[in-house]
Formats: structure tokens, C-alpha cells, sequence
């Protein structure tokens, strides 16, 4: 008595297709469950045991020995439950064995033969779809995320009598019975409601930080800011999502398969309809940040897929697990690896980080300020020099004054910004159609110059530039490409100078040696004294 | 500078640990000249310094440590020094620096490297907060520059701040620059003036009173400042706080009778109260470095007015930039840092226009790019000029 069930399981974001394996055959009465699987995997055999036993079917006092194949791979979940329930009713016969041909079951058994979601099904059910399965049987709570997938009869199950009633049924009953769902990805798109992010309106003054934001809204750019305490850093990164485009139906899938196999979807929640926002405390491990664990579970990095990560406090952060971004952020995607395989998940938020200038966060106003040049400049050399190079826009959100703070004073709404933002997301997808560029932060150096050309004037204008400033290649190839998203931000398809000096401004900074070094006001290449002078006359004397 | 002798015995007798300035002079009341102490017995020493110390019973112990220093070779010392490029003059030697010799407490001794101070050319010296404002670094490196470039001697302190800042730019600029130290003259204090002590040990001079290898302490400080005032016939101080080192410098530069000159700051800066201070005091009102100049060359011909001709070079260097640039220009002004939301709105004014983002950034970055303006901590700005 042999029988053979399709499930699903995750791999990183992505699934595979898994066979469980069922054979019952004389011998001394056992229950093996064998194919490299973890702890809460393994005791599927106790809770199947119990729910048949509820439902009124005892196990055969016989050898019963279920294999997960492939079984190589690690696996964790509660997903082959369902599978392994089914498929020792198939070995004994209470369902029909041609009735699970081309059927995907998935989902977790509890005691009294209830189904319970699983996490994943999304991509389960579209690795079936792949894979030519005609009928997945997924949890009721996991229906509406297995239903996003169409061109597939995703179905729901209650409970374990349900799933045996719906087995035994002919091919045309069966839709009788419970009917396939499909859910309309666009439709709940289409439906965005106030997502709860203050609006930018609310915001006092910070033109300058304000611009910033649209700019990286529009061109997926990375934001520092940094200013004393209180002045509103905070509020405006909250208010980043709310102009950023809507999600599309690709970006809204993708983010609830992260969300889905992480098991982080809320139950009944078909799709992720808005941008992550996260902002974790500036405590958190690199495990955490980038993803980790036996077998990996995706970082908060990933979460925020395509949303925005707010790291407040960035100065507060370790070395470690600022320098653990710096891969991710420029490959858009982390690879973790472990003995048994690599995991891969997509990792492209937009940054956005805060900080203060100095520890009393008031440089470079001296009149507040009371730290000495010193403090200022290690408290700035906390975070590394190569992650702030990653970093586009570096911007100053100072203090508001009074008549700002208590003016009417005409001020945008976000959704005013949006509809710019969107005109220029609109742009950078014409241009980049046929490539696997999607924002202009995408490109990569070839790419920049051919979609962000200068005419002889500006290539001289910037050849003194980085000639002048002694710059980076990175960073010529970022001013390049902040100048193509403020002139697609103006509905040009010309890069003109005032876009190129002004993405030129936000980087000079890093280049402003005096305000680095303070005292240090002509830099050269010594810099440091040597050991051996410093106490030059310990040595003599001893 | 051609090298000259160390007198072997004056290195010696202000080299012993525990025998200082107030010491030595009682002891050089009884015998004419250092050597002469080389060769004095316990119980002379203690005859010459008994009751003639601060506390009593002093004297037996320092008359103790000098009998032990006399173990010493004081002529293989002075080689060694010379070895290390070490040079030392003691008052008994006429090339000690004439400035020094009038004032209270003068030292025994001092060790220098390179060259000390010339006593035939004017010489300023330049104080101010270690932890300046952009305004202060700024004027600092300016009115070093002028001077130095004038011939004058710039004498600094070689700290964090003013004092570094205005070293580094009197020997950058070609002219004479020496520094002070609060510890030895080998010793590199503060670690980031590193490079600044190299320079001076090429180009300028390294001046302490304290032996070779003297470690900086809180408590020297302040005694190395009477020698900063004392080298100099003038004292600049480009900001300071009302109480600071700065002033302990101030206050020997007084008691020296050196003349003070104070850079003016706005009333509402903490860092220039001190300044503001002494100007109320009445002392002399640095605006242009050429004040300072005229202080020891007379009213120059073409120099009668600075302001005039400062405005000049800043309608000349205004002349090259583009319209929006020039009101940029004007709303930025000198010196004093600003937000760029400020700077939008008084542009927004002048013009009665918006002015968009995109435009004030590129305007600005223009004039950056032409040395017209910097900026300071992140979005911040400010002209220069």
C-alpha cells in the first residue's frame, strides 16, 4: 500500500514542489517519518494520528513510513500535515487513489481534524501553477492569498472531513462542493485606503528636506538626515510612503510572497496594498537586519522590499551591522548561505536614515552647541565612511522657526507630491522598458551614460567638477543619475544644469575636508603621527 | 640659523627634576653661572637656598637632587640633544630672546627646535578657542596669512582650533611661525596637529620650556601661555569665551606690557563675548589684518581704506557670476552660516518670485564650486570673502 502526495514547501521566498511519500507494510507497528526535516515537522505524525482518530479512523497496527523528497533540502512548517493525513487515507483506502492525481495539498492539522494556515501558500500555489497542478487545496485561511494566483483552481478547506468529502467527489462535483476562489490583485490595488502615514501638509518648513523626500520617492534614492533632536526627522520619513507611487501588481505580489513565506501576512489579508514602512530600534543584530537563522528566515532588510527601512538613530547603530548593509544595498538582494544551500531573498528598500550632527545635536549652530570639534567629529565617524557612500542625498533638517512653525504658510500635500512622483516614475519606466532597470537608482554605469547624456557643456561642467573635488566614480555616477531623477521630477528628458548642480550640491559635502576635520583646516596626505614619536622618549630612556 | 654651542651646564641645571625657575635664580644669586653649581658641595647648595624658599626645609631635598644630577655627564646631555636636533639657550647666553628677558617669571631656559623667535622682526601672537565658530577658524587663517606674508612672526600654541589654524596658515603662506608647547619639545600635542608639528619642525619653530619628553599636563598650560605673550610685542585673540585660557594669555600679555588687539563678534555669540570684552577694555579693534600691519609699519600709502578696498575685491568677484547668483551672493554675505530654507525665503523677497529648490541648489553649488561659498555640518552655508 503505496501512495504519493504533492505538497509545497519555502525555500527562502520562493518554493519547490515536495512528495510525501506514504507506505504501510507489515511488520512491528511504527511510524517512521523520514526526509531531513526539523523538530515541529517531524511531530506531524502525532497530530495526523489524533485527528484521524477524531474523525473515526484508526491507524493499522503496521509498519506506516512517510518520506519528504527531495530529501536533501532541510524543511520546517507544519505544511505537510494535511499531505501526510491524505496520504495515509489514500494507502488505506478511504480515498479513491486516481482522486489526488494533479493535487497540491498544503496545510496544518489540528487535533480535532481542524485545517490552520501555513505560511508561504502564495508561493506554493504559484509553483504549482509552474508545475501544471490543476487543484491546489490550501487552509481557508490561506484561501485568499492562494487565490491572487489565477489560471488555477485554488480551493479552501475547513476541516479534514471536509478535504475527504471534497476528495471523494467526481471532478465535477467537486467545484459544486466548494467552489475555486480567485481574488482580483488590481481590484484591491485600486481600493488604497488612508494608509494612516501623516501627510506631508503637516510638516513645517523643511523645503529643502521636503524636496529631498520627492526626489527620493521618484528615484528610489537613499536619505540621510540629520539635525537636533526634535526637529522633525522622524515625521517626515513617515511621511515617505504616503508619496511614494502606489504599489503595482508585480511590486504588491512580490512583497506579500516575502510576507507570506516570513509568515508575517495577516490571516484572511490577501495582499500587501501598501509600502513596508520599518523602523527598528537601533539595537537590533545583523541577523535580524539582513536575515539569518538555521534556516533563514528573511531580515527586516527584506521586509521592506520595495518600502521604506527608517534607521533612526544611525549613529546609535553598531559598525557591524551598518557594514552587514552595505552588499545588499548596492546588489539589491541577499544571499544567505548555509551548509545545505543558498537562500536568496530581495532586499531593495528605499534608506532612509536620521541622525544628529554632533552628541548634543546642535553643530553647526555654536551658540547651542557645546561639544568640542573633537566629539563632533568621531561622533560623525561612527558610521562608516563606505556605508555613508552609499548614501545619495545628504540633507539638514533643521529647526523651525515661529512663524513657520505657527503660519498658515502654503504647504504641499502629499498626495500633490505623489502625482509628481508618479509623472516621473512614469517617465523612468518608458525609458527603461526592455531593461531590468525599474527606478533610476537601478542603473548601472554603462546604463548611466547612455540614458543620462550631457550636452559638451554640462560634460565639461562636470569633468571640472570631479576634477575640482577629486570624486569618486561612485559618486560622479550618482550625481549623474540624482540629475536624471530631478530633471524626470521636471518632465525633461534633457538633463540640464540646474538639475546637475543642484544633485552636484547634496554631494559636495563629503568633500568639505575643513567642516570634517575642524582644526585641521589644510588637509595633506600625512595625517597621522607616527607611533614612534609620540612617546619617543619612553623608548630612550628604557 | 647656523647652530650654536649648548652651554652644557645650563642644560644640566634646569634638566633636574624637582629644580625649577624660582630655584635656579636663588641659586645663581650666590654663584655666577651654572657650571659654577656643577661644582658646588651639598652643603654650599644648602647654604645659598636655606630660608630663601617657599617652604622651609626645602632645601636639603633640591639641594639633594642637584648633588645626585651632578652624577650626570652634562656635556654628553648637550650632544645627545644636539643628536635629536634639539637646541637649548639658557638666559646666560645673549642669544636668549631679548622679549623674554623683561618679563615676570621669565624661564631659565628654553629648548626649541628649528629656530626660536628673531628678536629684530615684529612679532603677533595669535589666541583664540580651541573650539572656534566657522567665523573665528576662518578670520584666523586670514589674519595669518596677511601678517605672515608682512613679515610678521606668527607665535601660536600649536592647539586644537585658533591656534592651530593660525600656525598652519602663517607657514602655508611662507612666513615665520612658531609654536609654544605645553610639554616637551618632542612630544606631539594635540595627536590631529600631527602633521601641523612636521610642518613647523621643517618650516618654522618649536619653542618649550619644559625638558625633552615632558608629557602635556593640564597644569602646564597655562604657565606655557605668559611665554606665547611673552615672545610676541603683540597679542590677537580671534575668539574667546569671557573665561578661558585664552584670557590667562591675555592677563600675562597685560602684566608684559604686549599690546592686545581682539577681533570684534557679534554681541549674541558666546564665543566672542571675551573678545568684545577687551575691546570694551580698549584694546585694539582688529577688523582687517591690515590694522594689525599698520600697528608696526606706520599707515601703508594705498591701505587708507581697508573696508573700501575689501568692497572692491567683492564687487569684483561678484562681477563673474550669473543674476541669481549675485543675489545669492549678497543674501549670503560673509561669514555668518545659514539655512537654506532661510536663504530661500530672503531670495524669494529680493526677487519677488518663487525660487524653486532646483534653482537656489544649483546657484549655490556654483558658487561653491567658485570658492564663493562653503558648506558647513550638512546644508548649511556660508559665504566667504
Amino acid at each position: 500500500m503505496y501512495s504519493s502526495i504533492i505538497t509545497g514547501a519555502v525555500h527562502g521566498i520562493d518554493s519547490y514542489l515536495m512528495r510525501v511519500e506514504t507506505d504501510i507494510s507489515n511488520g512491528l507497528p511504527s511510524f517512521n517519518m523520514v526526509g531531513f526535516m526539523s523538530g515541529e515537522m517531524r511531530e506531524a505524525g502525532e497530530r495526523v494520528r489524533v485527528a484521524l482518530k477524531n474523525l473515526g479512523i484508526h491507524m493499522p497496527p503496521q509498519r506506516i513510513t512517510v518520506n519528504l523528497s527531495p530529501a536533501g533540502i532541510p524543511k520546517r512548517g507544519m505544511v505537510v500535515d494535511l499531505p501526510v493525513s491524505v496520504g495515509l487515507l489514500v494507502c488505506l483506502g478511504y480515498i479513491p487513489d486516481g482522486a489526488v492525481n494533479n493535487v497540491l495539498v498544503a496545510g496544518e492539522l489540528g487535533l480535532n481534524g481542524e485545517i490552520r494556515p501555513v505560511n508561504g501558500i502564495l508561493s506554493i500555489v504559484m509553483e504549482a501553477k509552474a508545475n501544471g497542478i490543476s487543484t491546489c487545496l490550501v487552509p481557508d485561511g490561506n484561501l485568499k492569498e492562494g487565490a491572487l494566483v489565477h489560471g488555477i483552481r485554488v480551493v479552501g478547506v475547513r476541516t479534514l472531513a471536509e478535504l475527504v468529502n471534497y476528495l471523494k467527489k467526481t471532478p465535477k462535483e467537486r467545484d459544486r462542493f466548494l467552489p475555486p476562489a480567485e481574488v482580483d490583485a488590481d481590484q484591491l490595488l485600486g481600493q488604497t485606503p488612508n494608509k494612516g502615514y501623516p501627510d506631508l501638509s503637516q510638516v513645517h518648513g523643511q523645503i529643502q528636506a521636503k524636496k529631498v523626500l520627492e526626489i527620493a520617492a521618484a528615484g528610489f534614492h537613499n536619505v540621510l538626515m540629520s539635525g537636533p533632536p526634535g526637529a522633525g526627522k522622524s515625521m517626515l520619513a513617515r511621511c515617505l510612503p504616503g508619496i511614494m507611487p502606489p504599489l503595482t501588481k508585480e511590486e504588491a505580489l512580490e512583497i506579500t510572497k516575502i510576507y507570506s513565506a516570513a509568515g508575517l501576512l495577516p490571516e484572511d489579508t490577501a495582499l500587501i496594498t501598501e509600502r513596508p514602512f520599518l523602523s527598528p530600534h537601533h539595537s537590533v543584530t545583523r541577523a535580524v537586519l539582513i536575515g539569518g537563522g538555521n534556516i533563514p528566515a528573511p531580515g527586516l532588510i527584506t521586509l521592506a522590499h520595495l518600502g521604506v527601512l527608517f534607521l533612526d538613530e544611525i549613529s546609535e547603530y553598531k559598525a557591524n551591522e551598518l557594514n552587514s548593509l552595505r552588499e545588499p544595498l548596492e546588489n539589491q538582494e541577499i544571499i544567505i548561505r548555509r551548509l545545505t544551500g543558498a537562500y536568496r531573498y530581495p532586499a531593495r528598500p528605499l534608506l532612509v536614515a536620521a541622525a544628529n550632527p554632533c552628541p548634543c545635536g546642535y553643530y553647526p549652530d555654536m551658540n547651542r552647541c557645546t561639544c568640542t570639534p573633537k566629539e563632533v567629529l568621531k561622533y560623525q565617524k561612527r558610521i562608516s565612511g563606505p556605508f555613508i557612500d552609499r548614501i545619495d542625498f545628504r540633507v539638514h533638517v533643521g529647526r523651525v522657526g515661529s512663524d513657520e512653525l505657527q503660519g498658515s504658510g502654503h504647504s504641499e500635500s502629499s498626495e500633490t507630491v505623489r502625482i509628481r512622483v508618479m509623472e516621473a516614475i512614469e517617465r523612468q519606466k518608458r525609458r527603461f522598458s526592455g531593461t531590468p532597470f525599474h527606478y533610476n537608482s537601478d542603473m548601472t554605469p554603462d546604463a548611466v551614460e547612455h540614458f543620462c547624456p550631457l550636452n559638451s557643456l554640462l560634460t565639461e561642467k562636470m569633468r571640472i567638477v570631479y576634477d575640482q573635488l577629486g570624486m569618486s566614480v561612485r559618486s560622479y555616477h550618482k550625481c549623474l543619475k540624482m540629475a536624471r531623477t530631478i530633471a524626470d521630477l521636471n518632465g525633461r528628458e534633457m538633463i540640464l544644469e540646474r538639475d546637475l548642480m543642484m544633485a552636484v550640491g547634496f554631494r559636495l559635502q563629503e568633500y568639505n575636508e575643513e567642516e570634517k576635520t575642524s582644526g585641521r583646516e589644510f588637509s595633506s596626505d600625512k595625517k597621522i603621527v607616527p607611533a614612534s614619536r609620540r612617546h619617543s622618549i619612553e623608548e630612550e630612556l628604557s | 640659523m647656523k647652530e650654536r654651542a649648548i652651554n652644557p651646564y645650563a642644560l644640566w641645571l634646569s634638566s633636574i627634576r624637582g629644580v625649577g625657575n624660582h630655584t635656579i635664580k636663588t641659586l645663581l644669586e650666590t654663584a655666577s653661572c651654572a657650571e659654577e653649581v656643577y661644582h658646588m658641595t651639598d652643603d654650599e647648595i644648602n647654604k645659598c637656598l636655606d630660608g630663601k624658599l617657599k617652604r622651609r626645609g626645602d632645601a636639603a631635598g633640591k639641594a639633594l637632587s642637584i648633588c645626585f644630577a651632578q652624577k650626570m655627564d652634562p656635556v654628553e646631555e648637550a650632544e645627545k640633544l644636539r643628536q635629536r636636533g634639539i637646541g637649548f639657550v639658557s638666559i646666560e647666553e645673549d642669544f636668549f630672546p631679548q622679549r623674554l628677558r623683561g618679563i615676570p617669571d621669565c624661564p631659565y631656559g628654553i629648548y626649541f627646535v628649528r629656530e626660536l623667535v628673531p628678536d629684530d622682526v615684529p612679532s603677533v601672537a595669535i589666541v583664540g578657542a580651541r573650539n572656534c565658530s566657522s567665523y573665528g577658524r576662518e578670520q584666523a587663517r586670514v589674519f595669518a596669512e596677511k601678517l605672515a606674508l608682512n613679515g610678521i612672526s606668527v607665535v601660536s600654541g600649536m592647539a586644537r582650533g585658533v591656534d592651530g589654524i593660525a600656525g598652519r596658515a602663517a607657514a602655508n603662506a611662507g612666513g615665520r611661525s612658531y609654536a609654544v608647547l605645553g610639554c616637551g619639545v618632542d612630544v606631539v600635542y594635540p595627536e590631529e596637529n600631527g602633521e601641523l608639528y612636521d610642518i613647523l619642525k621643517e618650516r618654522g619653530g618649536l619653542i618649550s620650556e619644559y625638558p625633552p619628553g615632558t608629557k602635556p599636563q593640564t597644569k602646564l598650560f597655562p604657565r606655557r601661555n605668559r611665554l606665547i605673550s611673552g615672545l610676541a610685542d603683540l597679542v590677537l585673540v580671534i575668539e574667546s569665551r569671557r573665561r578661558s585660557g585664552t584670557v590667562i594669555t591675555v592677563d600675562s600679555a597685560l602684566e608684559q606690557g604686549r599690546d592686545i588687539f581682539a577681533l570684534p563678534g557679534r554681541v549674541s555669540d558666546a564665543l566672542s563675548d571675551g573678545c568684545n570684552f577687551l575691546i570694551s577694555q580698549g584694546a585694539g579693534i582688529a577688523c582687517t589684518p591690515e590694522t594689525v600691519i599698520e600697528h608696526f609699519y606706520g599707515v601703508s600709502e594705498n591701505g587708507t581704506d581697508m573696508f573700501e578696498q575689501k568692497r572692491k575685491e567683492r564687487n569684483l568677484r561678484r562681477e563673474d557670476l550669473s543674476g541669481m547668483e549675485k543675489v545669492l551672493f549678497d543674501v549670503l554675505g560673509c561669514g555668518e552660516i545659514m539655512e537654506p530654507d532661510f536663504l530661500i525665503g530672503r531670495m524669494e523677497s529680493i526677487l519677488g518670485k518663487h525660487v524653486d529648490m532646483e534653482e537656489f541648489m544649483a546657484c549655490m553649488t556654483g558658487l561653491q564650486m567658485k570658492g564663493l561659498a562653503a558648506e558647513v555640518g550638512s546644508c548649511h552655508y556660508k559665504g566667504i570673502g
